[in-house]
């Protein structure tokens, strides 16, 4: 990998273990799992923003919150700005390099702070991430208590103006004193946003931040996350099921189905030359703000299927409109179509 | 014919204190038989409200203080509330929004749409309202045997489904749906619509969709009715809705509506926020967040008339015949 990558995931596997009954217990049933990330491999490039574009299912919140360290990879490898996020959050030893002196003489809690101090998430509902009785002054400030990073009031205020300013909600003294509920959605979440920046982090997880907004303020919220990368270098993962926003802003576009990276290239060439019948499916049912353009929709039928029971051979087979026999043996994996742009189906 | 005629509706809510906030204001609009009109607008723009009227739903806070709702020519505003009920589910019926979410979750979803038969219709026999239950489910694309399962067992989209189902349950010839898409994923949504469609046009359904989902509308509208602050700002067919919008609010939602088909480009948000009831501006609604060139100290100062610039086209701005 190229040493610009902020972030690299090696082959994740994250399964989530289902509880047997007592009879399956006794008879010795294997241990069924989740499968909800099953082999996931990408880069992100410092300043990036990079799509991960998927139904409910896929894995792509999953990923997030293994980028993050929240939940621990069952298999596979993070890294994040050179160390292996992966096995910090997992408490098995470090495996840091020589040369990075500093980090290595860390406890592991302190590492870990680290990594939340660097990475950052934005949730999905602004409505419910922030705590109704807390002002928005100390909802921001929060983080910076946390990893004790203003000494002073003064500091403190000023890290906490910084951030809300970015954000938009200018002058700050105007809105700190309020409460969440005194605001809208999108100064919600611009509060929400806001609460992630003050820590300076380098890489903001952005999963679903709009689709509770109206319309008229995505474009806002998408915009600020434009402005944070262009004036700050931010790299962002922006988890969404809609094609039409990551199509806007993002510069990479990675499309997940049942844990498994189906496509991956430049937003522009995936979103005009999708190989994947998935992804090409995906594209056909979002509407297009203009009844001369209708088109025909590629409705998939039914739903992702369970996460438990994968289908053997490519796992999209069973609700492929292009499917051939041998698609229900061999498991495709991703190959280069385009200097840039991967695809997993033997078709492509 | 229209099947219904909405005339100047305004609705106001009653504040604790006891002033009145106009909440909706002379809406008027007409539904033709078997076709499907739009109602779009931001959250809090009154488009809810609307719906909730003249279906005589409101909260108690709420007073509808003017209009006319004419269904099949009998103004629905006389009706005694016994009259209503059988108007409501047989004449004109509702999807609530996240109404797939208050599904009860201790009945089976074939018992629920049976007590809407019930409740509505004269059947008697529990086998007739479970076989009717039986082809409900199966207009909507759900396997009826099972009716018998609980909403629990239920997917999104399903659950979504069988409301539809239960809404269509008396036959009625008007059907509102509020936000039926919106937290569905994006390939149940297109289910969804595709579904809706297919039931307009084999049950020659007039549809009322509601939504902010300007994408949606453009998909299965005949008709698009925008309203901002309580009023409305443009009314016409879809085509000129998206293709030759005269009032700046319209052109700006749709600036910041993201077309997958042009990724890339730039999407421009609308500064500000809606008004809020109680400090509703003199003038146009739009007003203080209008970046139009023509806006003159009479948009400040006196609220536009919707007026008819060309045939099915109306606009309530005092520069819509100037605005390209």
């Amino acid at each position: 990998m190229e040493s610009r990558s902020i972030l690299e995931v090696h082959n994740l596997h994250k399964y989530f273990p289902i509880s047997r009954g007592l009879w399956s217990a006794l008879t010795r049933k294997p241990r069924r799992h989740v499968r909800a990330v099953d082999g996931v491999s990408f880069a992100v490039q410092r300043g990036e923003i990079l799509a991960l574009v998927g139904e409910s299912g896929s894995g792509k919140t999953t990923v997030g919150m293994n980028v993050l360290g929240l939940q621990r990879p069952t298999r596979g490898h993070i890294r994040f700005g050179g160390y292996d996020v992966s096995e910090w959050v997992q408490g098995h030893g470090p495996s840091l390099e020589a040369d990075d002196g500093d980090l290595a003489s860390l406890s592991r809690r302190r590492r870990v702070m680290t990594l939340r101090e660097r990475a950052q998430m934005i949730f999905q509902d602004p409505y419910e991430s922030l705590n109704p009785r807390q002002r928005i002054f100390d909802i921001v400030a929060e983080p910076l208590a946390i990893h004790r990073l203003a000494s002073s009031r003064e500091e403190k205020e000023e890290r906490v103006r910084a951030a809300l300013e970015t954000c938009g909600l200018a002058p700050a003294d105007h809105f700190w004193g309020r409460f969440p509920a005194e605001l809208s959605g999108g100064q919600r979440q611009r509060v929400v946003i806001a609460g992630a920046l003050v820590l300076e982090p380098e890489l903001l997880v952005a999963d679903e931040p709009v689709s509770m907004l109206d319309v008229s303020i995505r474009a806002e919220i998408l915009n600020l996350l434009h402005l944070l990368r262009r004036e700050r270098g931010i790299t962002i993962l922006y988890t969404t099921h809609d094609l039409a926003t990551a199509g806007f802003f993002t510069d990479r576009m990675t499309v997940m189905y049942l844990g498994r990276i189906v496509e991956l290239g430049p937003t522009a060439e995936v979103l005009s030359e999708p190989r994947h019948p998935y992804t090409r499916a995906l594209i056909s049912v979002v509407p297009v703000p203009n009844p001369r353009r209708r088109r025909k929709r590629m409705i998939l039928k039914g739903e992702i299927p369970n996460p438990i029971e994968i289908p053997p051979g490519c796992r999209f087979h069973p609700r492929c409109p292009a499917a051939v026999p041998e698609c229900q043996e061999t498991d495709p994996q991703l190959r280069r179509v385009t200097p840039e742009h991967e695809v997993a189906c033997i078709l492509a | 014919m229209a099947v219904l005629d909405v005339r100047n509706l305004s609705v106001d809510y009653l504040a604790d204190d006891g002033t009145a906030l106009h909440a909706v204001e002379n809406v008027s609009f007409s539904l033709e038989e078997g076709r499907s009109l739009g109602l779009v607008g931001e959250s809090g723009c009154g488009k809810t409200t609307v719906m909730m009227a003249l279906l005589r739903l409101l909260p108690e806070e709420g007073r509808i203080v003017r209009g006319q709702v004419f269904f099949d020519g009998q103004d629905l505003l006389q009706h005694s509330e016994s009259e209503m009920r059988r108007v409501r589910w047989r004449d004109i019926s509702m999807v609530f929004q996240g109404a797939m979410n208050a599904l009860n979750p201790v009945r089976t979803v074939e018992s629920q749409i049976v007590e809407a038969l019930r409740l509505h219709t004269a059947v008697e026999h529990s086998r007739a309202a479970r076989e009717r239950v039986g082809e409900l489910l199966a207009m909507v694309g759900i396997p009826p045997q099972r009716g018998r399962q609980y909403p629990h067992q239920y997917s999104g989209g399903m659950r979504q489904r069988a409301v539809i189902a239960m809404a269509l349950a008396c036959n009625p010839r008007v059907l509102i749906a509020d936000e039926p898409t919106t937290a569905l994923d994006v390939m149940i949504q297109a289910q969804i619509l595709e579904l809706l469609e297919a039931l307009q046009a084999d049950l020659n359904l007039s549809l009322i969709m509601v939504t902010h989902d300007l994408g949606m509308v453009a998909e299965t509208c005949d008709d698009v009715l925008v309203m901002y602050g309580g009023m409305v700002a443009e009314h016409a067919s879809s085509d000129v809705i998206f293709n030759n919008p005269r009032h700046p609010y319209t052109q700006r939602l749709l600036e910041a509506f993201p077309d997958v088909e042009e990724p890339g480009s730039t999407l421009a948000s609308i500064p500000g926020n809606p008004p809020r009831l109680d400090d509703l501006p003199p003038g146009c609604r739009f007003e203080p967040r209008c970046e139009c060139q023509w806006r003159e100290t009479i948009c400040a100062q006196r609220g536009p008339p919707l007026v008819e610039i060309k045939p099915g086209h109306c606009v309530a701005c005092h520069w819509a015949r100037r605005i390209a």
